[in-house]
């Protein structure tokens, strides 16, 4: 029988398959919990995440259709904004360091098993380590850390107008930078 | 631009309410150029969740991670919150529907959350130990941990565990930071189905403020556990709550 894909097993969860949420499970444990380690730095925080994203998944609280792009970018993005609330609700600020391990890391401490995952990995992160100090910090505040417009605009001292721009220039910078390689294509206007 | 497009970035980061998140929806679809730096963004940001370093999942992550979203079906399915409101008709009783906020509130200590998962582990081992030192991964079994909240913004924790042994149901709760008693105070232990609470073991706090007890839960017929409940009573003979809740969870 053939491998069920992700969209059919998300159907059977709906249908409250629990085998079916135990298969994403597995498929995703590593990737959802690193995603979400990265976001936090904390173990016991990441698990907490892991487990309110089931938890939406198995009660349908976040709705996936096939109108909302591949299921894997869906559940990524369903991850970060559970990651980003949790981050929220801590009651201190998030303290930014801009960790040595995130823009290059030598790999030497993981032992990767998803091959796509560790060149994207690698290819990225040099790419990172290519931006600017500034632009490595905008992208890890706005994307990783879910600072508001707003607070941004205070930390880089930016004009809000400003904002969406520098962040826009800093993710096409990336994207220069990984020379197309194994990116996303991009027909957008510049 | 107008004043909603410069909420393009919060939207794309969840951190917009519930309200302005329905808003900003409804003017994308008025919104082109706001659809179309959407698209971008998501775009551009694709490929980001893999610069995470694979870190290992801490061991017995998915059978916990699964038994919580099963458990909390559950649970939704067979509780009524409205009615945890009324801890007793008489008493001026700090609501309990704090209770349910304290899964929004759990995250808020992690360190206070990781050390009463390990002294509650320790406790559970040293009870199967205890118990009978043979056979204890046959027959004890843990039904479900709790952490125990405050009513109050007060410094005082806890947890409780329901345990399952040789088809006998007990209830360990254990707690720290609690305000000393005077004379013959103490604080009692409440089991909550509905509005109805059943005595549950009472216990008085040493001098650190720290205290425990284990009951063994065994009132005829069927019960489903909503919650457990700590108040402090004038003495250990109170068949209702006749003093504040102190700490509780739901179950």
């Amino acid at each position: 029988m053939r491998e069920l894909n992700d969209a059919d097993l998300y159907v059977k969860v709906q249908a409250k398959d629990k085998e079916a949420l135990s298969l994403l499970y597995d498929r995703y444990e590593k990737l959802l919990y690193s995603f979400s380690y990265r976001i936090v730095k904390d173990g016991g925080l990441a698990e907490e995440i892991m487990q309110e994203v089931f938890i939406k998944l198995w009660k349908g609280k976040a709705q996936y259709s096939d109108d909302k792009g591949k299921f894997s970018s869906w559940l990524l993005t369903m991850t970060r904004h559970t990651a980003i609330d949790v981050l929220r609700r801590q009651s201190k600020e998030p303290d930014f360091e801009l960790d040595e391990r995130d823009s290059l890391h030598s790999d030497e401490d993981s032992v990767e098993d998803q091959v796509v995952w560790k060149e994207r990995g690698q290819v990225l992160r040099t790419a990172v380590s290519k931006l600017k100090d500034e632009q490595q910090k905008i992208i890890e505040m706005f994307y990783f850390k879910g600072m508001t417009h707003k607070k941004i605009s205070e930390e880089f001292d930016l004009p809000l107008g400003t904002v969406k721009g520098r962040i826009r220039l800093a993710l096409k910078h990336l994207k220069t930078s990984l020379g197309e390689k194994g990116g996303v294509s991009d027909e957008s206007n510049l | 631009m107008k004043a909603t497009c410069e909420q393009l970035l919060d939207y794309f980061n969840g951190t917009l309410t519930e309200h302005e998140k329905v808003q900003f929806e409804a003017h994308l679809e008025s919104c082109e150029e706001c659809r179309e730096e959407l698209k971008e963004l998501e775009e551009l940001t694709g490929d980001l969740p893999y610069l995470s370093i694979p870190e290992e999942p801490p061991a017995g992550m998915k059978e916990r991670v699964l038994a919580s979203v099963f458990e909390d079906d559950r649970e939704e399915t067979n509780l009524n919150h409205a009615e945890m409101n009324d801890l007793t008709n008489q008493n001026k009783v700090t609501d309990l529907q704090s209770e349910r906020k304290s899964r929004q509130r759990k995250w808020v200590a992690p360190a206070l959350a990781a050390a009463l998962f390990l002294s509650l582990a320790g406790n559970v081992y040293n009870y199967m130990n205890e118990s009978n030192p043979e056979q204890t991964q046959e027959i004890a079994s843990l039904i479900k941990a709790v952490q125990l909240q405050p009513s109050e913004a007060e410094a005082s924790g806890g947890s409780a565990a329901l345990m399952n042994e040789n088809g006998r149901m007990n209830l360990i709760v254990q707690v720290n930071d609690v305000a000393d008693v005077d004379g013959d105070q103490v604080y009692q232990v409440w089991l909550l189905e509905g509005d109805t609470p059943y005595r549950a073991g009472s216990f008085t706090p040493n001098q650190q403020g720290n205290g425990e007890v284990t009951y063994e839960v065994d009132y005829e017929g069927e019960h489903k556990w909503d919650a457990v409940a700590i108040t402090l009573e004038p003495d250990d003979s109170s068949e209702t709550p006749k003093g504040k809740v102190v700490l509780s969870s739901g179950l």
